[in-house]
């Protein structure tokens, strides 16, 4: 009984109310926002960030932050494309050349964070420099277009009806949230992420997971991207800059704690859907570009603040903080 | 007698600077508990690390079973069967109570990919049921008492088929009730032909539950010796290498005016209709369980929480004490249960945090003077004896002793005039434990009246004027200096 309360507590934490309102709202505002057609739309749009933010999930389960995966998006998209256009290959191949240079990306990222002790912000920072720069120059800074488009089905396919992204998602969501809470590899993630010292204690190699799931943080950067250049068919190297934050807006959003062992990538999928939306509704409506950003930014605050509190309970802890509760020796 | 199960031979184990084990032995057999006891510093954590994997031994033999081994990772030494049981909680808060106690270790199915959570769980339930313990797998770590979770580390250790256990300092945050049943379960574990090395700081506790007792000083092996043939004088003779003549130096005060005062004070959930009084000249012990409201009503009285209702009186007038900082100007000092974490800035040197509480007093003016922070700093080091080499050595290196006489020296140079000490001397060895008690008499003899939270009886018991002990956060009873002893205080704190 008392679970099941908790569970539907949690199931319409702030965030979701959140969605559901501005789904309210933005209907009532724009009459083509709740159509068919703009739901798929919406779920396209969300599939590239939802990918990203899943690696950046694991990440993040272990208290730690990958600030490399926007760069490391376009690094991959721009050597795909590079291979498809300068040597010819094979769409599948150069994609997955390109899904190759991502994970190695991650691979080195997630060497130094573990074996030089270094904290995961400087080596992801740096990589995100080293990736953007290495994009820029395969590119001689130009826009890659005219190569094949074969790729675009991961983005415009159908099957069964349903559009090919959001079966990617769904099959990997599927996979990744098995394997964070059925598999030992999951378990020792949360607890890794927990009590790293702990963990170690208990006879988990620690520096090896926590390399491997940069590896895999990378990877997951490198499909995005692919996804991306199958959705915009054309490559540059500045233009998935800003998902890093995106990323790490979506998995906080969605309840993964940035101490890390708590969460998981079903609750990033809620803060990807409402980032998408608010993005989607907003451009809809006609909101200009800079206002979207401020927008965002308080929603996003709103969001992370009722995660785990009604809102109503969030104002009255505020008042009590500012103000303070009365005693009696004032009165005296 | 039986073969040991466990012989240490020659091991030796140095620190960049510091030797922390030199040549020790150690032995250990089937169904004993072996008591390891030394100040801090004197090489017991070292000891048990290398046993458990922790560090590399430089040199020395381990033989378990009869057969040389080389325990060279964390992995190694739970394959030979050393379970160790740390004094900070080894567990996951987040994770389940299965989880914890099978991580690494998991159940398997399907292939081998999969985790086999029924098996887990089941797995779980008999380990804690051959505990006496009733514990729900499914349970999160971190909705269990710290006795409960003791017992999941407890049943860790059965989980992985261990022989040996190794218990550091475990009943450094229980209390006595909770000892209790913790020893039932050591008893429990040495049945099972388990052998135990129990490493504390409570003396009176090896009589209870040892069978042989190891004295370790400044890294060196001083003498093993059966528990029936040892006094805890002669223990600590052993440990310090000197005689301690009296744990408890008071000199009783003429009791003076009252200083702190609070009348019906309340915090939802937390403390219940709480008053007391505070006299100079006097130290107030405030007893309890662990939980009972103790450390909340000190945080209240410094302002850290604001009570819902009720007064605070302090130096005669009534005082809004809303934040550390209002609390600290009027006069009230803070020494809290966790120094490392609130009490001290680990990587600044000692003379600056001595100086910062009073850094505002002592220098008015917009600029520190270099000399006089040193000089004010070398007073203080000289009048408590703290014991460090260098002004300019950085906190986090000096014993526990020498840590808590700095937070001390940082009131001191605030002039407080109330101090609030919560756990003064946890996880202090004896030798500074004497000291702090010195420094605490010679305060209230000065007049600052002294209000300390302590789970240690004897400490309560001879340093306490009064003693007032919580009960669920109500006061559930006040005893005078004369009339307290153990069992009074115990029936009061367990509501008999």
């Amino acid at each position: 009984m008392v679970r099941l309360t908790a569970k539907l507590r949690s199931a319409f934490s702030g965030p979701i109310i959140i969605c559901l309102g501005m789904i309210g709202v933005f209907s009532l505002l724009s009459e083509n926002f709740f159509s068919l057609s703009n739901a798929v739309n919406i779920i396209r749009q969300a599939s590239v960030l939802a990918l990203v933010a899943f690696g950046q999930t694991f990440v993040i389960l272990l208290a730690g932050i990958d600030l490399s995966v926007g760069a490391v998006m376009g690094l991959t998209s721009c050597v795909t494309a590079t291979l498809m256009l300068k040597a010819h290959l094979a769409p599948v191949l150069a994609a997955a050349i390109g899904v190759g240079v991502a994970a190695l990306c991650g691979l080195v990222n997630g060497l130094v964070h573990s074996f030089l002790g270094l904290n995961p912000f400087i080596p992801t920072f740096g990589m995100w420099g080293m990736a953007l720069g290495a994009a820029l120059i395969i590119t001689e800074e130009r826009v890659l277009t005219g190569f094949p488009a074969t790729l675009r089905v991961l983005h415009d396919g159908e099957f069964l009806g349903l559009p090919a992204p959001l079966l990617l998602v769904a099959a990997v969501l599927l996979v990744l949230h098995t394997f964070l809470k059925a598999t030992p590899h999951g378990i020792a993630t949360y607890a890794i992420g927990g009590n790293e010292g702990a963990a170690h204690l208990s006879g988990i190699r620690v520096r090896l997971h926590k390399t491997l799931v940069y590896a895999f943080s990378g990877f997951m950067a490198g499909v995005a991207g692919v996804l991306f250049l199958a959705r915009s068919n054309a490559a540059q190297a500045i233009d998935t800059i800003g998902y890093e934050f995106d990323s790490i807006a979506a998995v906080v959003v969605g309840g993964t704690s940035l101490m890390g062992g708590k969460g998981g990538v079903s609750q990033t999928l809620i803060g990807v859907t409402l980032i998408a939306t608010l993005r989607n509704g907003l451009n809809m409506v006609g909101v200009n570009l800079y206002l979207q950003l401020v927008f965002i930014g308080v929603v996003l605050i709103l969001a992370y603040v009722t995660e785990n509190q009604s809102l109503f309970h969030f104002l009255r802890e505020l008042k009590r903080r500012l103000f303070g509760a009365p005693t009696s020796a004032e009165e005296a | 007698m039986a073969e040991p199960l466990l012989k240490m031979q020659g091991v030796s184990k140095s620190f960049p600077g510091v030797t922390a084990l030199s040549n020790v032995d150690f032995d250990l057999y089937p169904g004993e508990v072996h008591v390891l006891i030394g100040e801090n510093g004197a090489g017991k954590s070292t000891l048990i690390k290398l046993l458990s994997g922790v560090y590399p031994t430089d040199e020395g033999r381990f033989v378990l079973d009869g057969q040389e081994v080389s325990i060279d990772s964390v992995r190694a030494a739970q394959e030979f069967g050393v379970a160790t049981i740390y004094q900070e909680m080894n567990l996951i808060p987040e994770l389940t109570v299965a989880q914890n106690i099978l991580l690494g270790r998991e159940p398997r199915k399907g292939g081998g990919l999969l985790v086999d959570a029924d098996a887990a769980r089941r797995q779980s339930a008999e380990l804690l049921g051959s505990l006496g313990q009733h514990i729900d797998p499914d349970a999160q770590v971190k909705a269990l008492s710290v006795p409960q979770q003791q017992m999941v580390e407890v049943a860790k250790a059965l989980s992985m088929a261990a022989r040996i256990v190794i218990f550091d300092e475990p009943t450094g945050t229980l209390a006595e009730k909770e000892t209790a049943a913790l020893f039932k379960t050591i008893r429990l574990l040495k049945a099972k032909g388990m052998g135990i090395i129990y490493i504390s700081h409570r003396l009176e506790e090896i009589k209870e539950i040892g069978d042989r007792v190891t004295v370790l000083r400044d890294g060196h092996h001083i003498r093993t010796l059966s528990v029936a043939e040892a006094s805890i004088d002669e223990l600590i003779r052993l440990m310090v290498g000197r005689e301690l003549k009296d744990q408890f130096p008071r000199r009783r005060q003429p009791r003076g005016e009252v200083a702190l005062e609070l009348s019906h004070v309340s915090l939802q959930g937390v403390l219940h209709d709480v008053s007391l009084t505070v006299h100079r000249g006097e130290i107030v012990g405030l007893s309890g369980l662990v939980g009972s409201g103790r450390t909340a009503l000190a945080r209240v009285i410094f302002g850290i929480d604001r009570p819902d209702s009720g007064e605070i009186r302090v130096l005669g007038r009534p005082a809004r004490v809303d934040s550390p900082l209002t609390a600290s100007k009027l006069g009230l000092a803070f020494l809290t249960e966790d120094r490392k974490a609130l009490g001290l800035f680990q990587i600044r040197p000692v003379s600056d945090n001595i100086i910062l509480a009073a850094i505002h007093r002592l220098f008015p003016r917009f600029w520190i003077d270099a000399g006089r922070e040193r000089a004010v700093a070398q007073e203080f080091v000289t009048r408590l004896r703290i014991h460090t080499p260098s002004l300019n050595q950085l906190v986090q290196f000096l014993s526990g002793g020498n840590q808590q006489k700095v937070v001390l020296a940082k009131w001191l140079a605030t002039r407080a005039k109330i101090f609030i000490l919560d756990e003064p001397t946890r996880g202090i060895d004896v030798g500074a434990k004497l000291e702090i008690h010195r420094l605490m008499d010679e305060l209230v003899a000065q007049g600052t009246p002294i209000v300390m939270i302590s789970s240690e009886m004897p400490e309560i018991l001879g340093m306490s004027d009064r003693i007032y002990v919580m009960k669920d956060g109500r006061i559930g009873g006040e005893f005078a200096h004369h009339e307290a002893n153990q069992e009074r205080i115990l029936k009061c704190a367990v509501g008999g």
